[in-house]
Parts: C-alpha cells; structure tokens; sequence
C-alpha cells in the first residue's frame, strides 16, 4: 500500500465512524448520543476557558508520575528475582497472586489508607503500570543470548559493562512493549482515580458532568481521554524509535 | 597415543594445558561423568593447532575451557608458563585480554554497526588509542567490509557477518585466537575464500591459533598439527604434524604430494574412534 492509499484508507475510516455517530445521535436522540457538533462545540468552549488544558495537563502530570513509579519499580523487581533465584522461587506465587487481583478493586483500600489525596491516585496507576511492566521485563531478561554474553565476557566486558552492553539492549524493546500495553490501562486507572476525588482532571470532568446529566460533557471527557491515550502512544512510539535503532 | 613431536622443541610455548579435565555428576571423581580428561597439550607461539573429533567428543568443551567460561575440574591451563586457569582457580573470562574467541556463531551485537562492532572489545578496556582505532580501520579493510562499517549485521551476509566477527576478534590483538568451526554454516566457495583470508590474516598477524573443525580438508589446508579427540572421557588419540609448504591454497591442498597420506591418517582414527 502507497501512503496515499494509507491516508485514504484512514480518513474513510474516520469518516464512517463520524457518519455512525451522527447516525446514531439523530436516531436515538441528543441524550443518549450528542452530535458530534456538540461534543466539538464543547472542546472549544473549554478550550476557551481554559479548562481543556488544566485538566489534561492534571490527568497528564498523575499518569506521568504513576508510570514512572511503577515502571521503575516493575523492571527493579524483575531484575532483583532474575539475580536471586532462591527469592524468585519464594515470591513467585505470591506476585502471581497479587496480580490477578483487579487493581481497580484496591481504590476503596488505598483511600482507606492514604485518603483522598494525590498519594492513593498515582499509588493506583502505579500498580497498574507495575505488574504488566514488570512481567514483560521479566520475560525479556530470559531471552538475553547467552552467547552474547559469553563472548563479551571473553573481551573482557565487566559486569556493569555487560549490563550497560549486551543486557539493557536485549531488553529494551521489551521493556516498551510493556509501557506500550501498559498505557491504557493506566489512563483507566488515572480517571478512575480521578472519579474518586478530585479538582481537576478529566475524570473530575465527566463524573462532575454526570452529576449534572449532562451527557455531552461526558462524551466530551471520554473523547478527550482517548486523545490522551493517542498522544501518549505516539510519544512512546517516538521515544521508542530513537531509543532502539535495530528492531528485533 | 600417537606423538609425532618431540617435547623437547617446546621452548617458546604459549599455552599450555596440563591434565585438564572436566566432569560433571555430584559424586567422587571417579564415578564423575568426565568429558575430557587427563588432556596434555603445548601450543607454540604462532602455531595453527586443528582440533578434530567425533561429535561430542569435547572439542567446543576444550575451547571453553580454554576462553575460561568453564571451570575445569581438574588440571591447570598455563599461559606463557604462568598459570591462569584451573581446578582451584575462579575463572574469570577476558581477565587477562590475551585470548579471542570466534564461535560457530558470529555473535555480533546486534544493535551495533559492523564498525562498533568491532571497536567494542577495544573501548570495554578504555579509550581506544588513534593506533587501535587505524588497527581496527586496517583489520575491516582486510576482510573486505570497508564499504559496509555503517550497517547492521542484520544487513549483511553470513559469510560478510563471520568476517566482521573475524575483525572484531583480531582488532583488540589477542595472541591466542580460539576458532569453534567458524566456517561450518558457509557456502564451499565463501568458506575456502575465508580460509584464504584466514591463513593470510595469520601470516601476517603472527597469531596463535587453536582451530575446531569437523572437515579434515580443512583441517589439514590450515594447521600446523592436527589434534583428534575421541572417546569418553576425551583424550587426544592422534597429534600429527602437517607438512605442507606455506602459503597453502586451501582450495588445492588435495594436490600437496602429503596430503593422501595426512587424509587417511586422520579419517582411519576418526573412524575407529567411533567404533568402541
């Protein structure tokens, strides 16, 4: 396919899902589905009053925070249980435990224990983040070619030039496909945070707009979330791309 | 065992292994599984040592051992009479930067260029001096893939990827070269064309070169002494001088006036080593 037909094929598809929705709202009314001018309409009032920017950049700013942490602490933990078998075969089954429990399912607990503050939020998206980063850096660990390994060693490679070298590397793209699944989930978990308590941020925006039933701001939060989703992925799609010049 | 040579000549040895062995299993050495043992072998400086042997009769065991990614369970490995590896020493591959290792695979890293390919051993050990860095330039010109240092190994041919390994391997000047069946997975005419290059790199290099292959031509076209491995625990069955005039063609060593007899040496024990 040439670009052009790649472009074609995606503004036919965009202008289906547009005459859809239309379709939709005219047929079964302005409450259930607002027309797409509204919701348009409703990006540029908030554009306008500022509000479209303080709330992404809130939801933004928790997700940033939320993935970094449990980013961060995902790969440290798989690599701490790749160093130590012994405590890899002791904490295993609980860290299978642990992550088949619903993270959303946690919120009442995390606002028992750290209120309704920024804490128990970035803590949810945290350990949504973890555990799905943490699985993928675990998997990618395993596959590091121990050839690899074996003739940097024979070169005189140290441990922190073997890591720095061969092991990083190898699990890099692993890494990012984690953060790459990972993403929206965690901007599941950001909303819902935001749902729970919050000033700002565009789960503040649609349970507020829920409270007033006004449906158009719902959809107005959701598609702007999605947004968020698509940025976000991009950004990582870039970083990814300079970050690893040869795809495996 | 069959020895042609005489230990006396053996002034200028640059390595050397004395009863090495290796086992495994949990219980006392003798009812240890060994893989190879009580091996006794003198490597000259600037020699070309092929090693042969039925499948699975240790010759990659040997060299790993030799690189010091395993831990011997008996004996010593010397080099240039001083000891650096045995049953009672930690190994520790790359310590002492005097050995290269080529393996079967070419073990290019990679998300690296052929050219950060090959100054990757160098720039482990520091800043790579302007004479490493021509050395480096010298050495991939030599192998024919000045065109190509900017690609990736996923870009090149097998025989353009065992080449580049080649260069990394002598760019940071190891005196001894281990080689595990380098040409194995090759084409006839890339491999003699290699076999060419090889036997000019290490004319000119003055390396030391310990060579597996399971390919007698190839064995008697590039060594010095061909060595036979057999048998459970290994041992060395056969050790024979290669007398063909230098420089060899690789491609005609079956013309050398020797070489039938050199053949028929090395199949016939090859071949009652595989008959228990």
């Amino acid at each position: 396919m040439t670009r052009n037909e790649l472009f074609l094929a995606k503004a036919l598809g965009l202008v289906a899902f547009a005459a859809a929705w239309e379709a939709a709202s005219r047929a079964v009314g302005d409450y259930w589905v607002p027309g797409i001018g509204q919701v348009a309409a409703r990006f540029w009032t908030e554009l306008l009053a500022g509000r479209l920017v303080a709330d992404l950049a809130a939801t933004g700013h928790l997700l940033l925070a939320g993935t970094s942490v449990g980013a961060v602490c995902g790969c440290a933990i798989a690599c701490m249980l790749r160093l130590a078998p012994r405590l890899d075969a002791m904490v295993q089954p609980f860290i299978t435990a642990v992550m088949s429990i619903p993270k959303l399912g946690l919120v009442p607990l995390l606002v028992l224990w750290f209120g309704t503050g920024w804490t128990p939020k970035v803590m949810l998206v945290a350990l949504t983040v973890l555990f799905i980063v943490f699985s993928l850096t675990y998997a990618g660990l395993a596959t590091v070619n121990a050839r690899l390994v074996m003739t940097a060693r024979v070169f005189g490679a140290s441990s922190f030039q073997l890591t720095r070298h061969v092991v990083i590397p190898s699990v890099l793209p692993f890494m990012f496909t984690g953060l790459q699944v990972a993403l929206p989930w965690a901007v599941s978990a950001a909303l819902v945070a935001e749902y729970l308590a919050a000033k700002v941020g565009i789960g503040h925006g649609i349970e507020q707009a829920r409270q007033l039933s006004d449906s158009t701001g719902v959809y107005y939060g959701i598609v702007l979330a999605t947004c968020l989703v698509l940025l976000c992925n991009g950004v990582l799609a870039w970083v990814r791309k300079l970050a690893i010049k040869v795809q495996p | 065992m069959k020895r042609d040579i005489p230990e006396a000549a053996m002034a200028d040895v640059v390595l050397q292994l004395r009863q090495l062995g290796i086992s495994y299993g949990p219980r006392t050495a003798d009812e240890r599984h060994w893989i190879l043992r009580d091996l006794d072998l003198s490597v000259r400086e600037g020699e070309f040592v092929t090693v042969m042997g039925s499948s699975g009769a240790g010759k990659s065991t040997l060299l790993n051992l030799v690189a010091q990614t395993l831990q011997p369970s008996a004996g010593q490995i010397a080099f240039r009479g001083e000891v650096v590896g045995g049953a009672d020493m930690r190994p520790n591959p790359g310590s002492s930067r005097q050995i290269g290792y080529v393996t079967q695979d070419d073990n290019l890293l990679p998300w690296r260029t052929v050219w950060d390919n090959v100054m990757f051993p160098l720039t482990l050990a520091g800043k790579p001096s302007p004479l490493e860095v021509d050395r480096a330039r010298h050495l991939i010109d030599r192998v024919g893939l000045s065109q190509w240092t900017q690609h990736f190994p996923h870009q090149l041919s097998g025989g353009m990827r065992k080449r580049a390994s080649l260069a990394r391997t002598l760019a940071y000047n190891p005196p001894v070269v281990l080689m595990d069946e380098p040409f194995g997975a090759l084409d006839a005419e890339t491999r003699a064309q290699l076999q060419s290059d090889l036997l000019a790199l290490w004319a000119s290099e003055k390396k030391t070169i310990l060579f597996v292959t399971h390919d007698i031509n190839e064995a008697i076209a590039l060594g010095d002494r061909i060595i036979v491995l057999s048998g459970s625990p290994g041992r060395i069955v056969l050790e024979r001088r290669i007398d063909i005039d230098r420089p060899r063609d690789p491609e005609l060593i079956f013309k050398a006036p020797t070489f039938a007899g050199h053949y028929d040496a090395v199949r016939d024990c090859l071949r009652s080593a595989c008959q228990p």
